[in-house]
């Protein structure tokens, strides 16, 4: 993303990083939507949802002006689909371009969209360990949708019920 | 006689010109002359006087070419040393403009005049030359000062003198216009004004009346392009600024007119525009004439009431402040940029004295402030970039800026801005974050494949508007709570030499800004401590300066209003703030909706008035597109009286 591109007072609160190897996927969506209300529960601050595979990262995932943001927000979304019962490479990469301890005292959340059942525990055997290991807390649910729930549910359906089960794990999120 | 002509003459003061020309082999030849007159406009003649003796008459008489010069303030030196006879040494190391064979010029003029001989004329011991002008520029853009010679010696001009009073203008005589059969009055004559008054006279049926109402000397310019400070130049490059839609080169094609060198991507002197509006009113009211009966009036208005006319329509009727009542079918609200807000809290005392400044536009306030001084500017956006630009000139006071974030607006690329790729946007409703997120990620990827961050932001600029309607009132509150001063640095930025003026007043030490909090003002002795929190500074001791500046920007909220027409209409209900407390509350005409939810449909807004029902509703191009739109609507709301509205034909 470069450095001074924007101005340093844009600092949002809540932040989302979007491991999806396609552009404009389900995973985005859904990402968008869980910073935007958790955003909105926070406070005017806004919130942001950052699709890597725009960005177009060299193989070190290291971004200045995206690192920076992250490091000024208080809650960071970490969100995949499943890619070989894992989660994307693109989002790994990323993750390792932080610096160590990157995440300590923000409260991360671990998003992932899975095409199968058996996969569904992905985001909390592989992606969780990540963020813990970075220094955040996660101490909600990790939001996991399979595909099949997002085609009856939608974005917004998945969006306000995972907020609704999170809201008293979310209450302790400083203000 | 000799010396007593030359004193009496004396008494006439001249400009200052340096008549050019080449000689026969082509070497440049110049010679000062403040003789100069215009003889003739068709032919286009003027005449200069030269000595006999004159190698550059002798020059003229050969080539049968010549160029005239005009001198500014800072060129005395250029006319003393052409007026002496210093043979062809004169011109050595004189910078000049070259084209081929043509009569040279001389750089940071006013203008030149490049002539043919016409003929010439005995005139003792000199000779008249009489030319036929075959070029003409003139500088527009810099707007030097004349050099002036008076009582032999070289003076500057001191000022204008206000211009004479005019009488309302009555029916010009020879060309009635028909008895009008709708009014429409235009109250407020800036741009918004203005720009709506033109729409009207170009679209109208013939038989309408329109009544411009400004309480300042001059019907035009407004406050936004009356400043001729230099540094104030418009925020938008000359081949974007468009007034009138179905004609955007309009303005570049007029300022080309008299500099015709002028580029699309220049940002020009801010009066520049001023007058460009006033010359659009007076030409459209010309080519209307016999049509459409165009009326200003010097006053303020100061209340509105609807009268019910026959038939169920509404009559409007407009108080002045000289006393006369206008009578309207629609109602135009111009008001244009208001006074900023008040900045809460301040202390009574401290607000009441003179050293607290609560409008910087307003009485002079700028020229107050002398070398000694320090002043402190409250708020870091574009107001405080045009107060610094003031005040920080040569022997100007120290400057401090503070804002909670002290953000100041960017600048813009020096390059014309390019059309990158346009940000994605859904069709469907979006959020805030799902936009916010869209915009970051344009301007990020913009950057990775070289392209101007600028740009992402700019392709955003025709949609902005459908955009922020779309959003929910959640989603409108946030954006103003939060994001705007982000957005408002970002896309509404300055002319590259604006930045740079600023910059180096930065660099100087004579502007510095400040992110911070501001807990107490108040009066000491003669001077005033600010009590600042600034963000990770510990300030120490409170700042102690001569003058508070209120730079927060014009506010919108009638509510915060104070100009009486504003109290009348709220207190008649007929005006109510939008939605989020920072404009007039409007539909998407512009009719003005009142405390019941009611739309009216006789009065409007256009402008700035309109912030908050729009996001985008302050520059020049956005408010051109309103004032053809709301010109449509209300002469379609009067068609059954004057008839359908004229065929537009494409410039």
């Amino acid at each position: 993303m470069t450095d001074k591109l924007l101005h340093p007072g844009f600092q949002p609160n809540v932040i989302a990083i979007v491991g999806n190897p396609r552009r404009d996927s389900r995973t985005l969506r859904l990402a968008t939507g869980v910073a935007d209300g958790l955003a909105s529960q926070l406070g005017p601050a806004p919130a942001v949802a950052i699709d890597l595979i725009d960005l177009e990262l060299d193989r070190t995932g290291y971004d200045q002006a995206l690192t920076e943001l992250v490091l000024g927000a208080q809650v960071v979304i970490a969100a995949s689909p499943t890619v070989m019962g894992s989660y994307a490479g693109l989002l790994k990469i990323f993750l390792d371009g932080l610096p160590e301890a990157a995440l300590l005292d923000k409260t991360a959340i671990p998003l992932m969209i899975a095409r199968q059942a058996r996969h569904a525990l992905a985001a909390d055997v592989h992606l969780r360990p990540a963020l813990l290991e970075l220094g955040a807390t996660c101490p909600t649910p990790s939001l996991v949708a399979l595909e099949a729930e997002y085609a009856a549910l939608g974005s917004e359906g998945l969006v306000t019920a995972w907020l609704e089960r999170s809201s008293s794990w979310l209450a302790g999120v400083p203000a | 006689m000799g010396p007593r002509l030359r004193r009496a003459m004396g008494n006439f003061a001249t400009g200052i010109s340096v008549v050019t020309t080449r000689g026969e082999d082509g070497r440049p030849m110049a010679v000062t002359a403040n003789s100069l007159t215009s003889v003739s406009m068709n032919p286009p003649l003027v005449l200069v006087c030269l000595a006999r003796d004159s190698d550059t008459l002798a020059a003229i008489r050969a080539t049968g070419r010549f160029a005239i010069n005009i001198l500014a303030e800072h060129q005395s030196a250029h006319s003393t040393r052409f007026a002496s006879k210093g043979g062809p040494g004169k011109l050595a190391g004189v910078e000049l403009i070259e084209d081929g064979d043509l009569p040279p010029l001389l750089p940071e003029t006013l203008g030149h005049i490049r002539c043919e001989t016409h003929s010439l004329a005995d005139g003792g011991d000199h000779e008249i030359v009489v030319g036929e002008v075959t070029e003409i520029t003139i500088d527009e853009v810099e707007e030097r000062s004349p050099l002036l010679f008076y009582r032999s010696r070289y003076s500057r001009l001191h000022g204008h003198l206000p211009p004479e009073p005019i009488p309302d203008p009555s029916p010009i005589a020879g060309a009635a216009p028909p008895e009008p059969k709708a009014t429409i009055a235009v109250i407020g004559g800036g741009a918004s004004g203005v720009l709506t008054a033109v729409q009207l006279m170009r679209r109208s049926a013939p038989g309408l009346r329109i009544v411009l109402i400004e309480k300042a000397e001059e019907v035009g310019p407004g406050l936004a392009y009356r400043t001729d400070h230099k540094g104030h130049r418009l925020n938008v490059p000359a081949g974007q600024m468009i007034a009138m839609p179905d004609r955007p080169f309009d303005f570049l094609e007029w300022v080309r007119r008299s500099a015709p060198e002028t580029q699309p991507r220049e940002y020009l002197a801010r009066h520049t525009f001023g007058r460009y509006l006033v010359d659009l009113l007076e030409r459209t009211e010309a080519e209307s004439r016999g049509r459409i009966l165009l009326e200003t009036r010097r006053a303020e208005a100061v209340a509105v009431s609807i009268a019910e006319a026959e038939a169920g329509t509404e009559r409007i009727e407009i108080e002045l402040s000289n006393g006369e009542t206008v009578e309207a079918d629609k109602v135009v609200l111009a008001l244009g940029n208001a006074r900023p807000s008040d900045i809460p809290g301040l202390d009574p005392d401290f607000a009441a004295s003179d050293r607290y400044v609560a409008d910087p536009w307003l009485g002079g306030a700028l020229d107050r402030a002398t070398g000694d001084e320090s002043v402190l500017l409250i708020g870091t956006g574009l107001t405080m970039v045009d107060v610094a630009l003031v005040l920080g000139g040569v022997g100007g006071p120290t400057v401090y800026a503070v804002s909670r974030h002290g953000l100041m607006p960017r600048s813009h690329g020096d390059t014309m801005p390019t059309r990158g790729r346009p940000v994605a946007v859904p069709d469907e409703r979006c959020s805030l974050t799902e936009l916010t997120s869209r915009l970051l990620t344009e301007v990020a990827s913009a950057a990775a494949r070289g392209e101007d961050w600028r740009s992402a932001f700019d392709s955003l600029r025709p949609i902005t508007n459908d955009l922020w309607r779309s959003l929910d009132r959640r989603d409108q509150k946030r954006f103003m709570t939060d994001l705007n001063r982000i957005w408002g640095v970002h896309r509404h930025r300055m002319a590259p030499r604006v930045a740079l003026g600023l910059e180096r007043l930065k660099t100087n030490r004579r502007l510095r800004v400040y992110a911070g909090a501001i807990r107490g003002i108040e009066l000491s002795g003669a001077r005033v401590s600010v009590d600042l929190r600034l963000h990770g500074v510990d300030p120490g001791a409170p700042l102690v300066v001569d003058r508070v500046i209120n730079c927060t920007g014009p506010t919108y909220d009638p509510r915060h209003l104070e100009q009486p027409l504003v109290r009348s209409l709220l207190a008649q209900g007929l005006l109510r703030a939008d939605s989020l407390g920072i404009g007039f509350d409007v539909d998407l005409d512009g009719a003005l909706i009142g405390e019941e939810a009611d739309v009216s449909d006789s009065i409007y807004a256009i402008g700035p008035l309109r912030n908050g029902v729009l996001l985008e509703t302050t520059a020049v191009p956005e408010i051109g597109k309103q004032a053809e739109l709301l010109a449509e609507q209300l002469l379609s709301g009067l068609s059954s009286v004057l008839g359908s509205a004229r065929e537009m034909s494409v410039a």
